[in-house]
């Protein structure tokens, strides 16, 4: 009886003939009489961001039938992708394009595996500054910036509105506020991840920088101002670490009043959001937005592949960076439109109509920063700055030593003293 | 009497032992199932929902009469022509106008949907009722709503729950993903989304083709290499078994980048070979089955010299007849292996075809966030054929996991 009962449950799961994802169909089409072939490897495991690409990979492929095809494919997530990479160097078949972060691109220019972009892009002049130069090592482009998302802040309006407070501008103003707000509802309302992100916001709001006279720093006098606002915050009461899940997985326990978090999160926060969830540029100082730490990926063109593909990937990237492309990727998905013109087009124009809060996200663009791109950068933000930051938020080691011993740990990492 | 009360006691205590572990291992996976039927705003909500709307009955007859009025009660939708009306209860409908929108989908220039349908409002003395209709003669698959009611109007309570609700300002936004969705349609909503959402049906058939192969290509090998090893006397068996052991060791991910490039050098990425071979010799199945073998008492084997047979006639009609419990618990492992392996599978394979049900999971989880109620439900499908499968082998499962001691 049980045994029926299972086979026909799974009788009704099975019955679900649906129809399976449009785009991918039509590129497996498009591909299969293509004379060239360019894969791009993708770490979009899937959501709006992987059909948003497949779609523009449609596009071109359609724009470009008598030269070849673009297939994207997804490799996993971001780390996934890149031990794929590795391997693929090792065994000799790289494929044409990749999504790559600044530090990933260092290590791969060490092997002289990339192509340079510079001349090949038409509107190089109308992508955002800051992201571009992220992507020049020695003078030369080796990426186009494609997916970048950027901490901006996110605020309780209801909240606000209870107590009658206004949405802090300035750093001073932000601690200021979430004191009395805390004071009034009773429980810290800023809630942060102990990690390297949200130290970035206060390190670099506060004038740190990560690479002094060329050298990594991370326990400069900036950085210990940074964690100990953090770890005074939360002895002080106006500050909660969170440290399970994401915070927006974390509504409903306690008052939120704010966080400093990336704007990948935001279709998250609306989800799970209850009360009025409002986003703004990151209270900074001067009368101006704070800056915004920059995560995401760029594209990147390999060098010893077929002319063909080489040529077809280059034109690839050039459509891709194009104000119409990047406005319609931009809606989609959430992501900071890499073109600074994309905002005029009609896809960005109906997604502010419907939502005019996204302008933040553009707007926090112009305020961008960059953690250093060296190949060790991603060993240091999780094993060893990470680590130090979440230690001395749990009261393990004071903000001073926690960062020098992180200190000791980079020079001998950077020294090659261990790996 | 005494004893007979001690007797109940041990029993009853027995029962509550036994009970209260099977709740703390069923848990888990209720918790699955609970949120495979969760909207997205109920499976990010910290504190713990228990039963989701999804599952409550009246709820269900709801949906069905919604989906019933958009064109079918089983599976929803927004027939050509038809009308959808949602009514809403608030405790003052005299204090403003509720207005709902159909959300277009992201980066739409045009939606039909939308287009074709006309909102009419009605006030009744309790509350408002908010009628779509579809103009046109398309049929679309379902009826997406975002309706924003203002906060004078009081306590509002939708006939049909909504799926998200938060502050706006003076209004409350409530949405739903499908106002008529029928009863099926409404239960089983991640299920259907998340089929949708990538190709399923060829992930299955990926999973069970590379992981039925590597069972019978496994236990073929490995019953011959443990037979080697366990029955025939040759120099050096013993430290080559050490050896063989001893690979056991080596973490996986250590090989990861070494097979790669050895796969690509023999033109095998991306293709069944790279899936099934590479798994097809198992040390741990050689060692089981070796200590299997080595406990058959060696009369049989020396009766069987004495009547002829060989090395290959003892191993198939002597050993490997008597080995069927030990083969069971091997096929077991190696068949659970190879159903959950994730790294392996998207390490070398890159086209759709070639995927399987773990990689298919992996397209819920987001950089920032992850779809919870679509990758339980996905979840929950990619185990349903484990379950079915463990009810009819129950017996041998549980013999197969308790005689190898390990789990």
């Amino acid at each position: 009886m049980k045994k029926v009962f299972l086979i026909s449950a799974l009788a009704v799961l099975l019955s679900f003939a649906f129809a399976q994802q449009k785009a991918a169909d039509v590129l497996k089409a498009q591909c299969a009489k293509a004379a060239v072939v360019a894969d791009l490897w993708h770490g979009f495991r899937g959501g709006a961001p992987r059909a948003a690409l497949e779609n523009l990979a449609v596009a071109f492929n359609k724009s470009h039938a008598d030269e070849g095809c673009v297939r994207p494919i997804n490799q996993g997530g971001y780390r996934d992708l890149s031990t794929k990479i590795k391997a693929a160097f090792a065994a000799g078949n790289l494929p044409a394009m990749a999504q790559a972060f600044e530090n990933n691109i260092a290590l791969y220019l060490q092997a002289d595996a990339l192509q340079p972009l510079d001349g090949k892009l038409s509107s190089i002049a109308e992508l955002n500054p800051l992201f571009v130069n992220a992507v020049r090592f020695d003078g030369k482009l080796y990426g186009l910036p494609f997916n970048k998302s950027v901490q901006i802040l996110y605020y309780n309006r209801d909240l606000l509105k209870k107590y009658g407070y206004a949405l802090p501008r300035s750093l001073n103003d932000f601690v200021s506020t979430a004191k009395k707000l805390s004071k009034a509802a009773g429980e810290p309302v800023y809630w942060f991840r102990p990690d390297t992100s949200t130290f970035a916001y206060w390190f670099f709001n506060m004038g740190g920088k990560y690479v002094i006279d060329g050298k990594v720093v991370v326990n400069s006098p900036q950085a210990v101002m940074a964690l100990t606002t953090l770890v005074n915050g939360v002895k002080d009461g106006w500050a909660k670490a969170i440290t399970s899940g994401y915070i927006n997985q974390n509504f409903g326990k306690g008052v939120y009043g704010f966080s400093t978090d990336t704007s990948a999160g935001y279709s998250y926060y609306l989800r799970a959001a209850k009360f009025d969830l409002g986003i703004a540029t990151l209270p900074g100082s001067g009368g101006k937005p704070g800056y915004g730490l920059v995560q995401g990926t760029d594209l990147i063109v390999f060098k010893d592949i077929d002319a063909a593909k080489q040529k077809l990937a280059l034109e690839f990237l050039d459509f891709v960076s194009s104000a119409k492309a990047q406005a319609l990727f931009s809606a989609a998905t959430g992501y900071v439109p890499v073109n600074l013109k994309a905002q005029d087009e009609p896809a960005l124009q109906d997604k502010l109509m419907d939502n005019p809060d996204f302008k933040v996200v553009i707007e926090q663009g112009n305020y961008a920063v960059f953690e250093p791109a060296i190949p060790e950068w991603e060993q240091i933000r999780f094993d060893i700055l990470g680590q130090a930051i979440t230690a001395a938020v749990l009261g393990k080691a004071t903000p001073k030593a926690a960062l020098d011993k992180a200190q000791k740990q980079v020079d001998d990492l950077l020294a090659g003293r261990i790996r | 009497m005494s004893n007979s009360i001690r007797a109940l006691l041990s029993r009853t205590l027995i029962y509550f032992v036994l009970t209260s572990g099977a709740v703390v291992m069923a848990f888990p996976f209720y918790w699955m199932i609970a949120t495979s039927m969760k909207s997205p705003q109920e499976a990010q909500q910290a504190a713990p929902i228990w039963f989701p709307e999804r599952t409550i009955p009246h709820n269900w007859f709801v949906a069905a009469r919604l989906g019933q009025e958009g064109g079918n009660y089983l599976w929803g939708g927004f027939k050509g022509g038809s009308s959808v009306t949602l009514h809403l209860a608030v405790s003052d409908p005299t204090a403003g106008k509720p207005r709902a929108r159909i959300p277009k989908p992201p980066a739409a220039f045009s939606d039909p949907r939308s287009d074709a349908t006309h909102i009419t409002y009605s006030r009744d003395s309790t509350g408002w009722n908010v009628t779509f209709k579809n103009s046109s003669t398309k049929d679309f698959n379902s009826l997406p709503v975002i309706l924003y009611v203002p906060k004078k109007c009081g306590k509002i309570s939708p006939r049909l729950p909504a799926d998200a609700i938060r502050s706006h300002g003076n209004y409350w936004r409530l949405e739903w993903v499908n106002i008529a969705p029928g009863l099926l349609g409404y239960i089983f909503h991640n299920y259907r989304a998340a089929w949708r959402a990538a190709p399923f049906a060829r992930y299955f058939f990926v999973s069970f083709l590379t992981a039925g192969l590597q069972v019978l290509g496994g236990i073929l090998f490995a019953t011959m290499a443990a037979f080697a090893f366990a029955r025939i006397r040759f120099p050096g068996r013993d430290t080559l078994f050490m050896l063989f052991v001893a690979t056991m060791m080596i973490p996986g991910e250590v090989l990861l980048i070494p097979n790669y490039i050895l796969l690509a050098k023999l033109g095998w990425l991306d293709t069944f070979y790279a899936l099934i071979v590479p798994w097809l010799a198992s040390v741990f199945g050689i060692f089981l089955l070796r200590q299997f073998f080595l406990s058959l008492p060696q009369d049989l084997f020396d009766a069987a010299r004495i009547d002829g047979a060989s090395h290959w006639g003892m191993l198939w009609r002597i050993a490997f007849p008597l080995a069927v419990p030990g083969l069971v618990t091997y096929g077991i492992f190696a068949f659970l292996g190879a159903y959950n392996a994730l790294l392996w599978p998207l390490i070398v394979t890159q086209s759709p075809e070639m995927r399987t049900i773990q990689v298919g999971l992996q397209a819920f989880i987001g950089e920032a966030g992850s779809d919870y109620g679509q990758l339980m439900a996905a979840s929950t499908m990619a185990i349903m054929p484990i379950i079915i499968g463990y009810f009819f082998a129950q017996r041998h499962f549980i013999q197969g996991i308790a005689r190898s001691g390990i789990k």
